[in-house]
């Protein structure tokens, strides 16, 4: 063990400014700060080399290889990282500070005062230079109270150095995450009747001016958004107020929460700190006048961001505050609304329309579909967040050894997806019950009798009267729970596809987890009670971790979360209602512009030609129409020189099973799938799900544990690995695949080791 | 509109896929065989396996390797009773730490002697190449010269990921 001194850095102790390396930026700003004079808060520094040791002691290297080192990190996504984070900032939750740092620690505490608040601050050797600003990228905390609590933060902003957006950051900068280390400053909050931002150059406009910030209380008011500012806009050089901006709350009070004098103060201590510092500086601070005291000095970064991906994923993480909006206009608000929507649209048929009236139809649809798209990108998504907002809760209050615990609290039987699967298997059940029904819908599907002919053929089933239970089920499944589309294919054009499926699911025997969810329809079985108890002991964790003074806000956080995972999947499925209905009217569109010879075909034909076939419909010269070709992807594969034996990914639904593999590409595809067999698939889209009540396993290239399969598998017990680079590509039809859900491994061929036989 | 559920650089409709750097196989185990000096033999004889580390050379085709050992060694005896072998090499001594930078591989084939072989210089001479120290060593009058022909490669990397791949396949 080094020796404490290094592990620690005492600014009280100290004459020399510290290594930059040891105790990173926010600290050694710090320190010259007070070097030159400027009020500092009593503050002390848990250095770089406590991290190592921390990293060392716990063996917490080989846990951030195995997640973040796995495959190719162009090939991780967005979620996955998210999922790596998750581990890695659960096993740091877990390990134990070195006893003699935590002495150290505890000695300064108690020196300073066990029971004042303290601010427990990221301090990165990489953050906060003139080149690169790391704002808001690792973790801080404020006003923590207690010396549990100020262990866990430490924790947690050492494990903030591995968060998806630090290590997102670092590979948007070209730093190595292996040499990536984090310090962590120590500040006894100081309370005083105001603390606020300044910045010596205003940093998103005129050079000329100052900017001060000033929020009641504590900082973290303003930092956190908890209130809302004042900002003066300032002249620097004759320090002339340009703008004052009070918000409402703070014009109640009749007087800016700055007097002239103290105003003045804090322009004159900002402009002598960018002074010293020879930067433009990005200023915290506490109190006025004499009391006006540094809580941190950064050089101001304009933080350009050419990455609009990147800059999209990191709105996609709402504070708690914005996702309890959010769950209020998603449930009572929009999800309704977009059922409704899907609903009145599918009332209407195109058939027999008018041309004007059939291209008025398909502006308005399009306008609906689109409309709701937005919503989908704006609100739907960022709404996921609860997901990952509870996972986090759950795990900082509970610290789980499995961190994907807290899926358990969320799993809900009432997802769309679910129930389209249950009529689904429910039906297959009727066939596999009555020989002569059976024996009728073999009939059908070998005669290859398709669209309107099977709904006909169907009608006239339909007439014995045992057999018109199966038949209208089926039809309220085609209407309930299949008015999507995929690949410019309506699942309404396409009835004899269900009842392939449907077919197929009849002679499969049902995997255990079905059979019990068809036993507890409509009753309370004893596995529906024990499922029950197993949910209650994840609550009881929960709440009982949560104590009674956050009692109420847990459970929010999990009606958030539950909430969150449900529309996960039901928001795609009824905004798919959108777009097939869309897609119907389209289709008709272009089907009359064929026959007037108009059109060459609609094969190539995506939502976003709509405006075309508009036009089309309305143009009196009757012109010729063309879409353009779109390149079609999967349509070539190069044969690789080797043979996979074993893929890792992640196992994103527990279970062990072999099986032959089928590599879903197409809506062609589809027709392909054989029960029992393990469907290997790019990425599965919440309209193909229906396809997962055949499939024994899953496969599939796009990884996380929150993407449709992992949720349709969990709920259904299939076994599923995903995160596979290149799984249809290295996987070929009719592999015998074992697919490890415990472990995420997929291994390919024989489990028996073929001997060699040399020639 | 950016797609929320894909990966952040992989362009799908691109067919990339065998010049893709991460799956070039042949690539990974050449890298393997021809920068690391040492592997370790695999033998077996008198109903028992055994283990030895010898300095290796491979072809520039992949499909053979040559070792140099004394006659009166017990690896030298057991493959004058079992020609089947197995090697195994890896670069843990060669990368950063961290189970996924860690690969090997298992190769496997059957052992022949060369001394009295028009083979033998050709073979001597590459494994001297490689090793220029052990030239005394292979060319003594007391040393074997072995030659294993690949049968097949077995490429082990970031912990579990597993690819076959065969050097006679065209």
């Amino acid at each position: 063990m080094e020796s404490s001194s290094k592990m620690i850095f005492s600014f009280e102790n100290s004459n020399n400014p510290p290594d930059l390396n040891l105790v990173g930026s926010k600290t050694r700003n710090l320190f010259l700060a007070s070097n030159k004079g400027f009020n500092i808060p009593r503050s002390f520094c848990i250095t770089t080399e406590a991290y190592k040791q921390f990293i060392e002691h716990n063996d917490l290297f080989s846990i951030i290889d195995r997640e973040i080192y796995k495959k190719p990190f162009e090939e991780m996504r967005w979620e996955e990282m998210w999922d790596a984070s998750l581990r890695i900032r659960s096993a740091f939750l877990r390990s134990e500070i070195p006893l003699e740092i935590e002495l150290e620690i505890l000695k300064h505490i108690k020196e300073f005062g066990e029971d004042l608040k303290f601010s427990v601050r990221s301090s990165s050797p990489a953050e906060d230079s003139k080149k690169n600003s790391f704002a808001g990228i690792h973790e801080s905390y404020t006003n923590v109270l207690g010396i549990d609590e100020i262990l866990k933060s430490i924790k947690l902003v050492w494990a903030s150095l591995w968060s998806d957006r630090a290590i997102l950051y670092r590979e948007e900068l070209k730093l190595d995450s292996l040499k990536s280390t984090i310090a962590v400053l120590i500040q006894i909050m100081e309370k005083n009747p105001v603390s606020g931002l300044a910045f010596s150059k205003d940093p998103n406009g005129n050079e000329n001016n100052l900017i001060i910030e000033v929020v009641g209380g504590y900082l973290s008011n303003l930092v956190d958004n908890i209130k809302v500012g004042e900002k003066w806009i300032i002249q620097r050089d004759n320090h002339f107020i340009i703008q004052h901006i009070q918000p409402e709350e703070t014009k109640k009070l009749k007087r800016p929460l700055l007097k002239s004098n103290e105003l003045e103060y804090i322009i004159n201590q900002t402009k002598d700190i960018e002074d010293v510092f020879g930067f433009s500086a990005d200023i915290e601070w506490t109190g006025t006048g004499e009391k006006f005291t540094v809580l941190q000095v950064r050089p101001i970064t304009s933080i350009i961001d050419s990455n609009e991906e990147r800059k999209w994923y990191l709105t996609l993480t709402p504070n708690f505050d914005r996702l309890k909006q959010l769950s209020n206009k998603v449930e009572k608000y929009l999800i309704p609304q977009l059922e409704i929507e899907g609903k009145r649209l599918a009332l209407e048929k195109p058939q027999g329309m008018k041309k004007d009236i059939l291209a008025v139809k398909i502006k308005e649809r399009a306008d609906i579909y689109f409309k709701w798209k937005k919503i989908y990108w704006d609100e739907f998504i960022p709404f996921a967040h609860g997901i990952r907002n509870f996972g986090t809760y759950y795990n900082d209050l509970v610290k789980p050894k499995n961190p994907y615990e807290f899926m358990e609290l969320l799993k809900t039987d009432n997802l769309l997806a679910s129930k389209r699967n249950k009529e689904l298997i429910s039906l297959s059940l009727l066939l596999k019950s009555d020989l002569e029904l059976n024996s009728k819908i073999e009939y059908i599907i070998n005669k290859k009798i398709k669209n309107k002919e099977l709904l006909n053929a169907l009608g006239e089933i339909n007439e014995v009267e045992k057999f018109s239970k199966f038949v209208n089920k089926f039809k309220s499944l085609l209407n309930d729970h299949m008015d999507l589309m995929y690949e410019n294919q309506s699942f309404k054009d396409h009835p004899e596809l269900i009842l392939i499926n449907i077919w197929e699911l009849s002679k499969k025997e049902p995997h255990i987890k079905e059979k019990l969810d068809l036993e507890t329809v409509g009753k309370e079985t004893s596995k529906n009670s024990q499922n029950k108890i197993s949910k209650n002991i994840y609550m009881d964790k929960l709440y009982s971790a949560a104590g009674k003074s956050r009692l109420e806000e847990a459970i929010e956080v999990l009606r958030i979360g539950k909430l969150s995972w449900k529309l996960r999947d039901d928001d795609n499925i009824l905004l798919g209602k959108l777009e097939n209905q869309l897609l119907i009217f389209l289709n008709q569109g272009c089907e009359i512009l064929i026959s007037e010879n108009r059109m060459e075909s609609k094969e190539d034909l995506i939502l976003e030609d709509w405006k075309t076939i508009y036009d089309g419909l309305l143009d009196n010269k009757k012109s010729i129409i063309s879409i353009k070709k779109k390149r079609k992807e999967f349509n070539t594969r190069s044969e690789p020189d080797f043979k996979p034996r074993q893929l890792i990914g992640q196992p994103s639904s527990p279970g062990i099973v072999s099986g032959l593999a089928k590599i879903i590409n197409s809506f062609e595809d589809f027709y392909k799938f054989k029960s029992g067999e393990i469907l290997v698939c790019d990425a599965i889209q919440p309209q193909m799900t229906f396809l997962v009540s055949l499939a024994s396993g899953i496969v599939e290239r796009r990884g996380g544990m929150l993407v449709h399969s992992s949720i349709i598998a969990r709920e259904m017990g299939i076994p599923s690995v995903n995160g596979i680079s290149k799984a249809t590509q290295l996987i070929n039809d009719g592999d015998l695949v074992t697919v490890n859900g415990y472990l995420g491994l997929v291994v390919i061929g024989s489990p028996e080791f073929e001997l060699e036989r040399h020639s | 509109m950016k797609k929320f559920d894909e990966p952040m650089c992989v362009d799908n409709s691109k067919d990339t896929f065998c010049q893709d750097e991460d799956i070039d196989i042949k690539g990974k185990i050449s890298k393997l065989v021809f920068n690391q000096p040492f592997a370790v033999l695999s033998t077996q004889g008198h109903g028992q396996p055994y283990a030895s580390i010898i300095s290796f050379a491979c072809s520039s085709d992949l499909k053979n390797i040559v070792f140099s050992t004394p006659f009166n060694t017990r690896k030298y005896g057991l493959l004058s009773e079992s020609n089947k072998v197995a090697l195994f090499i890896d670069n843990r001594s060669s990368v950063p730490p961290g189970l996924n930078n860690v690969s090997g591989v298992t190769i496997t084939g059957k052992s022949k002697i060369l001394n009295n072989s028009p083979e033998f210089e050709k073979c001597v001479d590459l494994l001297i190449n490689k090793h220029p120290n052990l030239d005394l060593f292979a060319k003594s009058p007391s040393n074997a010269l072995i030659l294993v022909e690949v049968y097949r490669y077995f490429l082990v990397r970031r912990f579990q990921e597993v690819f076959e791949w065969n050097p006679h396949q065209k």
